[in-house]
Parts: structure tokens; C-alpha cells; sequence
């Protein structure tokens, strides 16, 4: 197995609620983002949560942080408690910061490793407040980890300086303190350091607030939406920003309504969205069958969280991809796609906005609850250059240029050809000129019967396969536009190919660049949209491929099944349905397996 | 094109013009209703009922649910969205929140809007939207053969109570007022003078109105009850029917082949969701709220 890339760090934070281990996570987290550091956290629970444990890891590294790691480096325990619930997560050279007395009777013996005793509560109380503890904890972060100081006094100072310059003293003294306490009373024993940040300021945002921000820079000016975990939050973004930016919001009585009111908005031509998880997803399909036939552009973003039912709700799983990608009635086309990090929500729900307003096709976006409410880093986004498409309108015919013309088939037999606008014109693309409510002789009748060219309802069986062939033909055009866009890492002639989807993707790019730093014969292929597949680039790219690993967050193999079934592919599924996302670790010994030919196909 | 579900009926050459021309969808005629059917009553009453309130036709949107009245959406030469089943309301909320300048008409049957929509019926009369629903009441889901509908009166026989309905029906009008309706009235598909004026109270009137039309299924309320015709059933209302102008709506439930209430029951004044959501964005952002500026082509008018 390869070193360990010490450049990256991994510390968590451990105590009881309200003894502020979640605000100094984010602080942590906040200036380094701020001072230009790479960054990821992740909100975990140990599998008891007694007592209002609170525990907060952030991951941070000189590139993109694409996965926790496996390990845990720095455990910063507040209590026992926070010790005995963590410790089994640490490497055994792990470095732990404490607050309890070395010579305490430990439940979990540790077997290596550096620690370091510091009195946070006492050194707090000397500071002025028992409540800055924290704040001793991260002085000594500081100075243990060299996490530069100063940029922290800067984050308390915005960070408190509304409240009372008394509260950012005792702040300040308690960074002090800790800090002095571990030059006057440590000698550094570890090689552990936080890399220094590249001075490009970044933005905090977790995933959810990632779509809701990216929704907002796409143009879209109208919100549907019901409450659920762990989708919720982008409801909470978007009633704040919306009303400011001439958007309007509703929380509406359930899923249906919320995607109804959603498809009502899309019709009138207004950029829409709705953000649910599984359950409402489930309730959702029936309209967006109609927004397949209607051809109304829309976006759905599903937040998957561990099912079936009320499931684990605040657990991560990607369960959901058959019922995004199958769950119809009937042959009802929608675009999926799924980001695979914080970032990627962002770009990704842009893109689908764009996908939907130029195809006039629902697009779901499957994010995850494991990226939903982890915060992390990303550049701010160029506005300026952002690529956000506006929809054209259909317009008057003039006498020079009358309207688009119909075949004979839609004028059939019975039916008079009448001068009205053929809203579902057929054409090579499939993508028919659109008219909205208010333009004066454009009205036309949506509708989720079967219809002809002029948006009548029709049921003859020429008809029916004529218009059916122009929704196919809108979805092959989404698919070749992003036929290409397939991402391939590693060894192109490599007989190993590993590919996933979502978060499970960054994991594995991870555990991928170990396996290529040693040398190992393997390539990573990850499709950019799930629906439709990008079928011409994914037979190039597995072509010649013996064994595929697949891997992902659910008990059934729903993508490799994907894999197997599209590509005739040799899939090794390796599954983990347990609420909790990979680590790199976990998938090395398969990529090793599958080189020495070890898997089970 | 022999094993067509809907056989097109050829158009014959008749230089007459329909006296409705402009405001229907005339490639669609004749329509799929049954002779002596309520709906045609009831779509030539909007039409007027939209001629006298003077909107703006190209400002107007007609969204309808399933089930035989779902089928007005398709004949009214207006924009308009024929939804999923039950769900004409929040298509229509969608629709009235994102363009504001539109008129909204919903019109749909009593199990579309009751039934499966009556979450939905509820909240919006709640919010109070603006929005006009006219619900056009035949006692039974009558597209889908004739089963039992939340406001078949009792014992009356259904596909579904062979036995007799013995399940209480709603009393609409009650239920569209207690949940806050600022315009409610009975009609029935005989009284059309009354109705195409109720109508137009209704459409002028901002917030959530709400207009029941009671009218004949001959083909299946009437025929699986013994009630005879459609016509029978016209002159049933017309021995029957009370009119009677602001009676408490509690006392407006519907026996069966009683006399029944019919009138204008309520018209009051309550802030609509634009004015309150308004209001309460400009209290607490000030000068940061942005009203809604509607499609280009549109102009602002919230």
C-alpha cells in the first residue's frame, strides 16, 4: 500500500452539545477556506447518540478534497466521552488533543500515537467565560498543526464582532491561551501539518445550500416545495433569496402540489425547481410524466437519503437511481444527472437548468444526503462567465414567413388543417418552438393526452408513433450532446476499469490515484449525466475492459446492474448499504483484487 | 386508422359560423360529451360569463383536471393545461405565482377537484390565491364509468355502491367556505342566466372564488338511479332547486332527489396571498423585496 499523503489532514472534533464544537468547526473550517486551504467536512454521528454528542470532521489538503480519507488524524476530544466514541476511528499514530487527565482508566487503550493534554475548561474559565473552550481547543490547534493564528483572530473578529467586542476579547484570550499553554508545556512529537492555504479566498456552502445557490444563478425565479431530510435546506436558501431577486417561493401542502405548482410556474415560462428526497420522489413520478408529455422543463432535485420509507433519514445511501432514471409510467423521458461533490452542485444544477430549458424536459438532479449537509470549499463562481441558456420564444408568423409547416400526417384525415401554432412541431431535434400564456394568438392547449403537432388530443397509432419518435429524438439529442462527456483517469489500456457514480465517484478518483502512485494498471471511467447514458463513449472507454468494478451506496447493484445490461460488461459489485459513504480504503482492495484477476464476476 | 379509440367525426361544410367561433377550439368540435350532458351548459356560460367581466383573453389561462369536465380546458380557445388527475389547482397556484398579470380559471369535475385534489382544494382556498374554480357537480366519476364520488348523494347506486352509497357526501359550498373562499354559489346547468352571472361575480372577484354547478350525468347517475333523461333531470331542478341568496352554507348539503339550495352564498373581503405576501415582504425587507416582474411579453403587475 502506498504512504500516506501527509499533506492532507483530517481532524474531528468531539464533545458534548453546547460546549461549541460545532461553531468551532465551522470557524475552523470558514478561515481556512477564507485564507485559500482546501477543505471538506462531514457531519457524522457516532452509531449511539446519548447526551447530545456533537462531533465535527473537516478534512483539508493543497488540491480538491475529494473524500474523507480513511483514517482519522487529529481527534480533539472535549471529554472522555468524546474520546471513548471516537478513538476507534484514529490511525494508531493519530494525534489526540484532550482535556482529561493522562492518567485517566481508559475504556479504549491506544496503542501509539502522540497526545497532548491541554485544560481547556480551566484555561476558558481563566479567559473569562466556560463557554469559550473551543476556542482554547483551537489555539492549540493552532499551535500544534501550525494553522496560522492570525487569520483566526480575524475569523473570531467577523465572526463576533456584531455581538460584543467583550465576547470577541474573551475569544481572543482563550486562542491565546491555548496556544501559550502548549509552547510553554508541549514538545512537538508529530509531523502532522496543515498545508498553507494558495491565498485564492474561497466560499464555505454545504451541498444543499450549493443547489440552492446554483438555482438562483441559473435563473431560476420560482420554488415548490414540501419538507423533508435531508432536502429541506434548499427550501430555507430559497425562501431567503428568492423574494429578493423577483422570485417567488411556496411551501406547498405535499410533493405532488409542489411539483404540480412547479410544472404551472414552467409553463408560463418561469424557471422553476423542487428539492425533495426519496419518499417525495416517489410521489412525484406521476407528474413528471406529464412534464415529459407536455414538454415542460423543469428541475427536480432528489437528495437521497438510506430508504425505503422514513429509512435513515439523515443517513447516506444512493438508492434512488432506478426509480430517477425508471420510475415512469409508460416511456416518460427525464435527464439525470448526479454531482459528485459540493462543487459539483453547484455546476451541476446550473447545467440542469439549462438542459431543461433547452430540451423542454424534466431534469433530476441526484444529490446526496452525505453531500446535502456536509459544508465545504469551492472557488467562488465566475458569474460573469457562467453558462446560463435563455429560452427563445416562438414567434407571430409574418406574411413573408408563415408558420413552421406541418406533414400530412398531423393534418390527417378528419382533422381540417386550421392556421393555429403547431406548439409540438416535429422536427430533426425534436425540439419544438414553445409559446407562453399572454401572446396573443399563440394560445395553445397543454396537455398530457397524447397530441399532435397543434397540441390536439390524437390516438391514432401513426400519430402516436410519430410524436413518441419526436420525444425520442429531443433525448438523443441531450445524449449527444453530452455523449462525450465521459471522465476517464488512469491507464487507458488497462483490463481494470473501476467507475461510480455521486460522492461514490470522488472516492473513488481517490483511491484511484493511490493505486496509479503505485503503479497499478487501472482506469477510472465516470460517466458526467446518468440519463441518458453516454452510451458511444462508454463502449469506447470499457472496450477492451476484462473486469469493471462498480461501486456505490446501495444494496442492490442498481448501477452496476446499469453497467451490465447496456455494456454486456464483466461487473464486480462492490455495495455498501449501511448510511455511511466509502472510504478510499474500502475500495483499494478491489482495484488490487480485480489486477490479480481475485474478483467474482 | 380503423382501431382508433375516438373515431373523427368528418367536418361537414357549413358556412353557418358557430356563434361561438372565436372563443372555441372549433377543430375539436363536436366535443365527447353525451347528448343532454350538463358540460356544454356550462362552457357556453364561462364563455359569457368571460365576455362580460372584460379580461384580457390573451391574458387568461383555463387549466382543468381529468374526467369528462377536464375535457373544457381542450375546447376553450384560450392558453390552457390540461393536468394530471386531482392536481388542477397546484398547476394553476404554479401558473398564478409566477405570472401574476394572468387570470386563472380552473374548471374540473367534483371527484378531480374533491377527491384526489382535496388537499389541494383546501390549501389553496386557505391561501386564498387568486383563482376562479367552478366545479362542476354531477355526482359521480362519470369519465371512468360511473363509480361512487365524494359527494354522491345517499342511498344513491354507483358502479362501485351496488347496495347504495351510504358514505356522507361533502357539501361543497360549506367545505370551500370554512376553509376560506371569498366567493361561493350554487348553480345548477338549468338556471344559466343566474350562472352566467355568478360566473362573472366570480371572476371579478379577487381571491379564491368558487362556483358549483350542479349538472346532468344522464348516461350514468341518471340511468343506473332510474331518473330518466338528462332532461328529467333538468326538470328535477327546476321543481326543486331554492334559490335562495346568502343561506348559511351549513345548511346547503344535498339529499338525494330532494329540494336543494341553490344561490349566491358568500362574498366577502379577505386579502388575497399576493396582497398578504406582499405586505408582509415589504414590512420586514423594505426596499430589498422585488416585486415580480412577469415574462417580457407580459407587463409587471403585481
Amino acid at each position: 500500500m502506498s504512504k500516506r499523503d501527509t499533506r492532507y489532514v483530517c481532524l474531528r472534533i468531539a464533545g458534548e452539545g453546547g460546549e461549541g464544537v460545532i461553531s468551532a468547526g465551522e470557524l475552523l473550517t470558514q478561515v481556512a477556506a477564507r485564507l485559500g486551504m482546501h477543505v471538506a467536512t462531514f457531519k457524522t454521528f457516532p452509531s449511539e447518540i446519548r447526551g447530545g454528542m456533537a462531533v465535527y470532521q473537516l478534512r483539508t489538503g493543497p488540491d480538491r478534497v475529494l473524500s474523507q480519507g480513511d483514517y482519522l488524524d487529529i481527534l480533539v476530544a472535549f471529554n472522555r466521552e468524546g474520546y471513548d466514541r471516537n478513538i476507534a476511528d484514529m490511525t494508531s499514530e493519530g494525534v489526540l488533543v484532550h482535556d482529561f487527565e493522562p492518567g485517566d482508566n481508559l475504556p479504549v487503550k491506544r496503542r501509539g500515537g502522540v497526545d497532548y493534554h491541554v485544560p481547556m475548561g480551566k484555561l476558558a474559565r481563566e479567559a473569562g467565560s466556560h463557554r469559550a473552550k473551543n476556542m482554547v481547543a483551537l489555539g492549540a490547534i493552532c499551535e500544534l498543526f501550525g494553522f496560522p493564528v492570525e487569520g483566526l483572530t480575524e475569523g473570531v473578529r467577523l465572526k463576533f464582532g456584531k455581538k460584543s467586542e467583550k465576547v470577541v476579547e474573551v475569544n481572543l484570550k482563550a486562542i491565546d491561551l491555548g496556544a501559550e499553554y502548549v509552547r510553554e508545556n508541549h514538545e512537538i512529537r508529530h509531523e502532522l501539518h496543515f498545508s498553507e492555504g494558495d491565498g485564492h479566498a474561497r466560499v464555505v456552502l454545504s451541498g444543499n445550500d450549493a443547489v440552492a445557490f446554483g438555482a438562483v444563478a441559473a435563473g431560476c425565479r420560482f420554488y415548490a416545495g414540501y419538507p423533508i431530510t435531508p432536502a429541506t435546506e434548499i427550501m430555507e436558501y430559497l425562501a431567503r433569496e428568492l423574494p429578493r431577486v423577483s422570485g417567488r417561493m411556496v411551501q406547498a401542502e405535499d410533493e405532488i402540489a409542489s411539483i404540480a405548482m412547479c410544472i404551472g410556474a414552467s409553463f408560463t415560462g418561469q424557471k422553476s425547481m423542487t428539492a425533495t428526497s426519496g419518499p417525495g420522489l416517489a410521489l412525484m413520478s406521476e407528474a413528471l410524466g406529464l412534464a415529459s408529455m407536455a414538454e415542460v422543463g423543469l428541475v427536480l432535485v432528489d437528495v437521497q437519503r438510506a430508504g425505503p420509507s422514513t429509512g435513515m433519514p439523515t443517513k447516506a445511501e444512493q438508492g434512488d437511481l432506478n426509480l430517477a432514471i425508471y420510475g415512469a409510467h409508460s416511456t416518460a423521458h427525464r435527464v439525470v444527472i448526479a454531482p459528485v461533490d459540493v462543487e459539483d452542485c453547484f455546476y451541476q444544477t446550473v447545467n440542469a437548468f439549462n438542459i431543461a430549458a433547452k430540451y423542454q424536459i424534466p431534469v433530476i438532479v441526484l444529490s446526496e444526503q452525505s453531500l446535502g449537509f456536509s459544508k465545504a470549499s469551492m472557488p467562488r463562481p465566475d458569474f460573469e462567465n457562467l453558462d446560463v441558456f435563455e429560452e427563445q420564444y416562438a414567434r407571430m408568423p409574418t406574411d413573408g414567413d408563415p408558420w413552421p409547416k406541418v406533414d400530412e400526417l398531423t393534418v390527417g384525415e378528419g382533422y381540417p388543417m386550421t392556421p393555429v401554432f403547431p406548439r409540438y412541431l416535429r422536427n430533426d431535434t425534436g425540439i419544438s418552438p414553445r409559446s407562453i400564456p399572454g401572446m396573443p394568438g399563440m394560445e395553445f392547449r397543454a396537455t398530457g393526452l397524447e397530441h399532435d403537432e397543434f397540441a390536439r388530443p390524437r390516438y391514432d397509432p401513426p400519430n402516436r408513433k410519430a410524436m413518441l419518435n419526436k420525444r425520442q429524438a429531443k433525448f438523443e439529442e441531450v445524449r449527444r450532446e453530452y455523449g462525450e462527456q465521459v471522465e476517464v483517469i488512469g491507464d487507458d489500456e488497462a483490463e481494470v476499469a473501476i467507475t461510480g457514480w455521486g460522492t461514490t465517484a470522488a472516492v473513488i478518483r481517490h483511491a484511484v490515484t493511490r493505486a496509479l502512485n503505485d503503479g497499478a494498471s487501472v482506469k477510472a471511467i465516470f460517466p458526467k449525466i446518468l440519463s441518458p447514458m453516454p452510451d458511444m463513449a462508454m463502449r469506447h472507454h470499457l472496450h477492451g475492459v476484462k473486469r469493471v468494478i462498480c461501486c456505490e451506496l446501495n444494496d442492490t447493484g442498481q448501477y452496476a446492474n446499469i453497467i451490465r445490461h447496456r455494456y454486456g460488461a464483466n461487473v464486480h459489485a462492490v455495495l455498501k448499504d449501511r448510511g455511511v459513504p466509502f472510504a478510499p480504503g474500502e475500495i483499494t482492495p478491489y482495484i488490487e483484487m480485480a489486477i490479480k484477476a481475485q474478483v467474482r464476476i | 386508422m380503423s382501431d382508433t379509440a375516438v373515431t373523427p367525426v368528418p367536418v361537414k361544410e357549413d358556412t353557418t359560423p358557430h356563434p361561438m367561433e372565436d372563443w372555441l377550439r372549433m377543430d375539436r368540435i363536436p366535443h365527447i360529451w353525451c347528448p343532454t350532458c350538463g358540460l356544454g351548459i356550462v362552457v357556453t356560460a364561462l364563455v359569457e360569463a368571460i365576455k362580460k367581466s372584460a379580461f384580457d383573453p390573451d391574458l387568461m389561462a383555463v387549466v382543468s383536471g381529468i374526467g369528462c369536465t377536464g375535457r373544457v380546458a381542450g375546447y376553450i380557445k384560450l392558453d390552457s393545461f390540461h393536468t394530471t388527475h386531482g392536481r388542477a389547482i397546484p398547476f394553476a397556484t404554479g401558473l398564478k405565482l409566477s405570472n401574476p398579470k394572468l387570470k386563472v380559471v380552473v374548471v374540473s369535475g367534483d371527484g378531480d377537484l374533491t377527491g384526489i385534489g382535496g388537499n389541494h382544494f383546501i390549501h389553496a382556498a386557505r391561501r386564498n390565491i387568486d383563482l376562479t374554480v367552478i366545479c362542476v357537480n354531477n355526482f359521480i366519476y362519470a369519465m371512468t364509468g360511473g363509480q361512487v364520488a365524494p359527494t354522491t348523494p345517499n342511498p344513491a347506486v354507483t358502479s362501485t355502491t351496488p347496495y347504495g352509497a351510504f358514505e356522507p357526501p361533502f357539501n361543497l359550498a360549506n367545505l370551500a367556505e370554512a376553509c376560506g373562499a371569498t366567493y361561493v354559489s350554487r348553480w345548477t346547468a338549468l338556471h344559466v342566466r343566474r350562472l352566467v352571472e355568478s360566473m362573472t361575480r366570480a371572476l371579478m372577484k379577487p381571491g379564491f372564488s368558487f362556483v358549483e354547478v350542479i349538472a346532468p350525468c344522464s348516461t350514468l347517475y341518471a340511468r343506473r338511479n332510474r331518473l330518466g333523461s338528462g332532461l328529467d333531470l333538468m326538470k328535477f331542478y327546476h321543481d326543486n332547486a331554492i334559490i335562495k341568496n346568502g343561506c348559511p352554507t351549513p345548511e346547503v348539503g344535498i339529499d338525494f332527489q330532494k329540494p336543494f339550495v341553490v344561490g349566491d352564498f358568500v362574498d366577502k373581503e379577505r386579502p388575497t396571498w399576493h396582497d398578504r405576501m406582499r405586505a408582509q415582504m415589504t414590512a420586514t425587507l423594505g426596499e430589498k423585496f422585488i416585486p415580480k416582474v412577469g415574462p417580457s411579453i407580459c407587463t409587471n403587475c403585481e
